[in-house]
């Protein structure tokens, strides 16, 4: 498995650097309004985040937990979508199927090498973050550990996401049809992540219908598994 | 008898409406060079990749060295070099790196083999794969495919894209190979050139169905052109069994038959030609005149 997660390392590196840079890019532009955080200025926290942090919210809502979470979507989407184009651009996906050994295994050494990338360029950002809050004159405010919860969960529903979009890519539908039907399934994790991230949001689900939050959270693990599971099948049956 | 390598029976693949590949059966033995003729889109490579289990056949299955072909263990697949249409190869990989990473999934990987095929065809194992010309490519990619020492080697059209140079090269190099006892290689061509040079056995595969499965010799004493001359303004209708191709230049024909016998000189001869003989052509008239679309046939 390790010779096809170096190869992918290598091949994808380029790649990764520029979606460094993009992801810090997104990252500050979430940030915009209370400034480029990241990029050397103070943050300066508005009324309406005060209080978030005072009352219901923390945050490593240095107003960048919705610019993480969609760059995280980006990202994850972005890796599971080139591993498996790129192969198919190339015709190289005979040359990786008669490899000797098992096809399961071959695609999900590819898959462990996506998830492996999505933490490359995750890993530095969210220390990057974490590092620049830190510093004296940055942050107007205590720092803690639970603050960063948001970067974890979502990045986490991120990891779900590039199943998901790995599977959709490499499934052989047509895309008016059933080819982005594997997206749906990333669905209960996101709804889970949002239901971590805010509580309020999550008693409103549950007062609303009673039932709802309780099949969500069964629904989440429920459906990485039939994910994991589909990709496997794929890997069986699919054409090369 | 020699053990059968690959084995078809009945192998049928529809991609929609389409039937690219109908009923085909074949059977390649140990030790033979199987040239696999066909024209463009005649359904070479989806035979070949419905053989290693790479697309699955609507009807009919196949095997390759005794292992269906749908579900060849790794141990097999480890036994079969496998070079597909195009050369491809991982494009952001240097020469070395690809040798590296594949080096770790065959256990008879022969890295001096390959460092002397490398050092013959003149290629830095430091060099990237995408700055290659496409005969450089195809070499590497057949110097990886050999390097396992398959005993099983299925080439899809090999020398596709590669000038006459690299391309006698690149044959010399097959039939080097194919001087290793026991080893059996079945490739696709369009090139008949090539396969005259380096084939023993021939398929001929046109629409899907394979016209013809035999020794390259056989197919050379079956398949004959004949040129006869008529007298002048004479210009009869010729109607012989396995008359593939019939051409007029004013009072001489040129008739390309299949199954020939003497018994269809003495037929032409009835019908008032002054003149018969049979004349030599190359696999390669012989491959045109036997795949020529029907509207250019009798």
């Amino acid at each position: 498995m390790w010779p096809i997660i170096k190869k992918e390392l290598r091949e994808n590196t380029p790649y990764l650097l520029g979606a460094f840079v993009i992801f810090l890019l997104i990252l500050d532009f979430g940030a915009f309004d209370r400034g480029w955080i990241l990029l050397g200025c103070p943050m300066v926290l508005d009324g309406q985040h005060a209080s978030w942090q005072n009352t219901t919210y923390y945050a490593a809502d240095a107003g960048m937990e919705g610019s993480w979470n969609s760059a995280c979507l980006l990202l994850a989407g972005a890796i599971a979508w080139g591993q498996v184009y790129q192969e198919r651009r190339r015709k190289t996906w005979p040359l990786l199927v008669h490899l000797p050994i098992s096809r399961s295994g071959i695609i999900f050494a590819k898959v462990l090498a996506g998830l492996l990338m999505y933490l490359i360029v995750c890993f530095p950002l969210a220390f990057l973050i974490i590092a620049r809050l830190n510093t004296p004159g940055v942050w107007p405010g205590p720092i803690y550990a639970y603050m960063f919860f948001p970067l974890l969960t979502y990045f986490l529903a991120g990891a779900m996401f590039y199943l998901t979009a790995f599977l959709s890519a490499f499934r052989s539908a047509r895309w008016y049809a059933t080819k982005w039907l594997p997206l749906m399934a990333a669905i209960p994790v996101f709804i889970v992540a949002e239901c971590l991230n805010r509580p309020f949001f999550f008693w409103e689900v549950s007062t609303g219908t009673p039932y709802m939050s309780l099949t969500v959270l069964v629904l989440a693990p429920l459906s990485l598994v039939f994910v994991i599971w589909a990709i496997r099948g794929q890997a069986r049956a699919r054409e090369y | 008898m020699s053990e059968v390598v690959i084995q078809a029976e009945g192998l049928t693949r529809y991609f929609g409406r389409k039937k690219a590949v109908d009923s085909l059966s074949l059977s390649v033995r140990r030790g033979s060079v199987y040239g696999f003729l066909g024209r463009n889109g005649s359904g070479k490579t989806t035979t070949i990749r419905m053989l290693l289990g790479m697309l699955h056949s609507t009807r009919g299955q196949s095997t390759l060295l005794g292992c269906d072909s749908e579900n060849l263990t790794p141990e097999v697949k480890a036994r079969v070099g496998y070079l597909s249409e195009g050369h491809p190869l991982f494009t952001g990989m240097r020469i070395g790196e690809h040798a590296e990473f594949f080096r770790n999934y065959y256990p008879t990987w022969d890295r001096l083999w390959l460092d002397a095929a490398l050092a013959r065809f003149r290629l830095d194992p430091k060099r990237r794969v995408g700055t290659l010309s496409r005969g450089e490519r195809a070499q590497v990619a057949l110097a990886l495919c050999l390097a396992p020492q398959p005993e099983l080697l299925i080439l899809d059209d090999p020398a596709l894209g590669l000038d006459p140079v690299v391309r006698r090269d690149f044959l010399e190099s097959i039939v080097e190979l194919i001087q290793t006892e026991g080893r059996t290689i079945f490739f696709s061509s369009h090139n008949l050139a090539d396969v005259e040079r380096v084939a023993d056995r021939i398929g001929i595969i046109e629409e899907g169905v394979l016209r013809a499965d035999c020794g390259l010799d056989t197919f050379k004493e079956n398949v004959r052109r004949v040129r006869c001359r008529f007298r002048e303004g004479q210009r009869p209708t010729i109607s012989l069994p396995g008359l593939l191709r019939l051409r007029w230049l004013e009072n001489e024909a040129t008739l390309t038959l299949a199954s020939f016998d003497e018994s269809r000189l003495d037929r032409l001869r009835e019908l008032g030609a002054e003149e018969v003989e049979p004349v030599d052509a190359g696999l390669e008239d012989l491959f045109i005149d036997y795949t020529a679309p029907l509207s250019g046939r009798v």
